[in-house]
């Protein structure tokens, strides 16, 4: 672990911009059709549970990180295995990221590089910044954040001036009931991209205010949901729910149909910008916590040593996590999302929580005795 | 003489390695040239071995592209289908590359350098093969051909137009 303290802002910023990341590209939670975004809100109100969770882990602990503390809670042995189970996740994620990153360059933009190249010179960038630790990734934060909602403020004030939204498409609304929003709730958005703020649970012992991290925790995942509900809201409304559906970046699709006095338009750029600033502190994010983990796991002395190979492991693996980008989207939504979603972050914490709490109501009791 | 036009046209330039980019259409359910398929980066390799002093070519060709253009509607969010296309992919060129071999090998002309490849990789024994090589070794040449074609990505939509009017006429 190494010496650095963050505001509660600056973890506010990181993780808006986290949670934003991927789920800003792909059609998320189109599954449930027109009511893609009650699926959002509703994930987002079930994610308070388990954040609030990950927190009273974090309460337990809170000058550990959680691969110390695993340790603490399940024994030598069985938490360091857990606590490297989760740095292999960590750095999936981070290769899952990166790869959307590429494929979305290379779709859209770049279509003759290749996927290597394109997915390189992000990570050069990443490791870099990684290399300099959580205060540099954290204040370059900052200063994006800024840019990034003057890009999303512009582009929804050209949207609604350029008259494509048509609030009809939402209509109707819970077409055949709750039931099938819930499912998409329980089996996507509840996961990607709410709780996958797990990765957080890594920094929050460089807060310098462990009291605001409840607060900033909720406030930062309302806000990206807030803004997540309106993205699909204004996909779903300009361009309907069939292309919307059918659309590999509805977002881009929406942004593409702006058009203002016959001048303003192509405007793509806005999307790709917002994309590139919030995968690249996606990635950051979860490459630093693999980065610190493995230091706390394995004692390595310096962590920022280990950025330079973590680097290229996650380079490659993302390039050879999927042969085309219909499979990667199909591992993500079908396979990855049981198999290491929903164990590692729903089900695996409460139970985390639940041994940490007989642990430590133990402790209390013998003091009181004393 | 002899003018080649359209696919075996194509076969030779592919087998010469200069294919740039193209289009290659592959029937699907039934519909002929139904989806096309634009070639990003081919790799083409030719390969000579001499056994009993009789030649044998293989051929070798990778090709990386994208998903162009779906006049039927086809579910290609789902990796099966992805997977079945790149197998009709690789029997359609294979198809292609045979149908440029036999052409040039009626006409007995080597316009495809299988005996340049000969000669550089077995130059002795390409010297017994020379004098006669595109009369009587050459129309006779067994060639061996393996294609490999990936599928990357499939451009900004996911799903054929026509999927969703199908759905909607059940």
């Amino acid at each position: 672990m190494e010496k650095a303290k963050i505001s509660a802002s600056q973890l506010f910023i990181l993780m808006v911009l986290f949670e934003l990341g991927s789920a800003l590209l792909v059609p998320l939670a189109i599954d449930a059709k027109q009511d893609a975004w009650l699926a959002i809100l509703l994930g987002m109100v079930f994610s308070f549970v388990l954040l609030l969770v990950y927190h009273r882990l974090y309460t337990y602990y809170p000058d550990l990180l959680p691969t110390e503390y695993l340790q603490r809670i399940l024994g030598k042995v069985l938490g360091s295995v857990l606590a490297f189970v989760y740095i292999l996740y960590f750095m999936y994620d981070a290769s899952r990221v990166l790869r959307d990153f590429g494929e979305m360059l290379l779709t859209f933009a770049y279509p003759d590089t290749p996927l290597f190249i394109a997915n390189a010179l992000l990570m050069l960038v990443i490791v870099y910044t990684v290399r300099k630790g959580i205060e540099v990734i954290a204040r370059s934060g900052e200063l994006l954040f800024i840019f990034m909602y003057i890009l999303a403020v512009a582009g929804f004030i050209l949207i609604v001036s350029s008259g494509l939204i048509e609030i009809k498409n939402l209509q109707p609304i819970l077409e055949e009931g709750l039931f099938p929003v819930l499912k998409v709730v329980f089996t996507q958005t509840l996961y990607f991209p709410f709780t996958e703020v797990i990765v957080f649970t890594m920094i929050f012992p460089y807060l310098n205010n462990p009291k605001k991290a409840k607060v900033t925790m909720l406030c930062a995942s309302g806000l990206s949901g807030i803004n997540l509900i309106i993205t699909m809201l204004i996909n779903v409304s300009v361009l309907g729910v069939d292309l919307t559906a059918r659309s590999q970046y509805p977002l881009l699709s929406t942004i593409e149909s702006i058009q203002v006095a016959n001048f303003l338009e192509r405007l793509d750029v806005f999307f790709m910008l917002a994309l590139i600033i919030t995968i690249f502190f996606k990635i950051c994010v979860l490459f630093y916590a693999a980065v610190v983990g493995t230091a706390s796991l394995f004692k390595v002395k310096s962590p920022s040593r280990l950025s330079y190979p973590f680097g290229l492991i996650i380079l490659f693996l993302s390039i050879t996590i999927a042969s085309n980008l219909q499979e990667h989207n199909h591992e993500g939504l079908k396979v990855a999302m049981f198999v290491i979603h929903i164990p590692l972050l729903a089900i695996v914490p409460p139970l985390l929580l639940l041994v940490a709490f007989f642990k430590n109501r133990k402790k209390h009791g013998r003091n009181k005795f004393n | 003489m002899d003018w080649l036009y359209g696919k075996p046209a194509r076969g030779t330039v592919w087998i010469l390695d200069k294919i740039q980019g193209t289009d290659i259409n592959i029937d699907w359910a039934g519909k002929k040239e139904a989806i096309a398929y634009q070639t990003v980066r081919q790799k083409t390799s030719v390969s000579a071995k001499v056994k009993n002093g009789k030649p044998y070519i293989s051929v070798h060709t990778r090709v990386e592209g994208d998903i162009g253009d779906m006049e039927v509607p086809v579910d290609i969010t789902n990796p099966k289908v992805i997977t079945k296309i790149e197998q009709s992919l690789r029997k359609e060129i294979k198809k292609e590359l045979e149908t440029a071999i036999k052409r040039a090998q009626k006409n007995k002309t080597d316009i495809l350098g299988f005996g340049e490849v000969v000669h550089r990789t077995r130059p002795n024994q390409f010297k017994k093969l020379k004098t006669e090589w595109n009369d009587v070794y050459f129309p006779k040449l067994d060639v061996d051909i393996t294609v490999e074609a990936y599928v990357r990505r499939a451009g900004l939509r996911n799903k054929s137009f026509l999927s969703g009017v199908k759905e909607n006429q059940k």
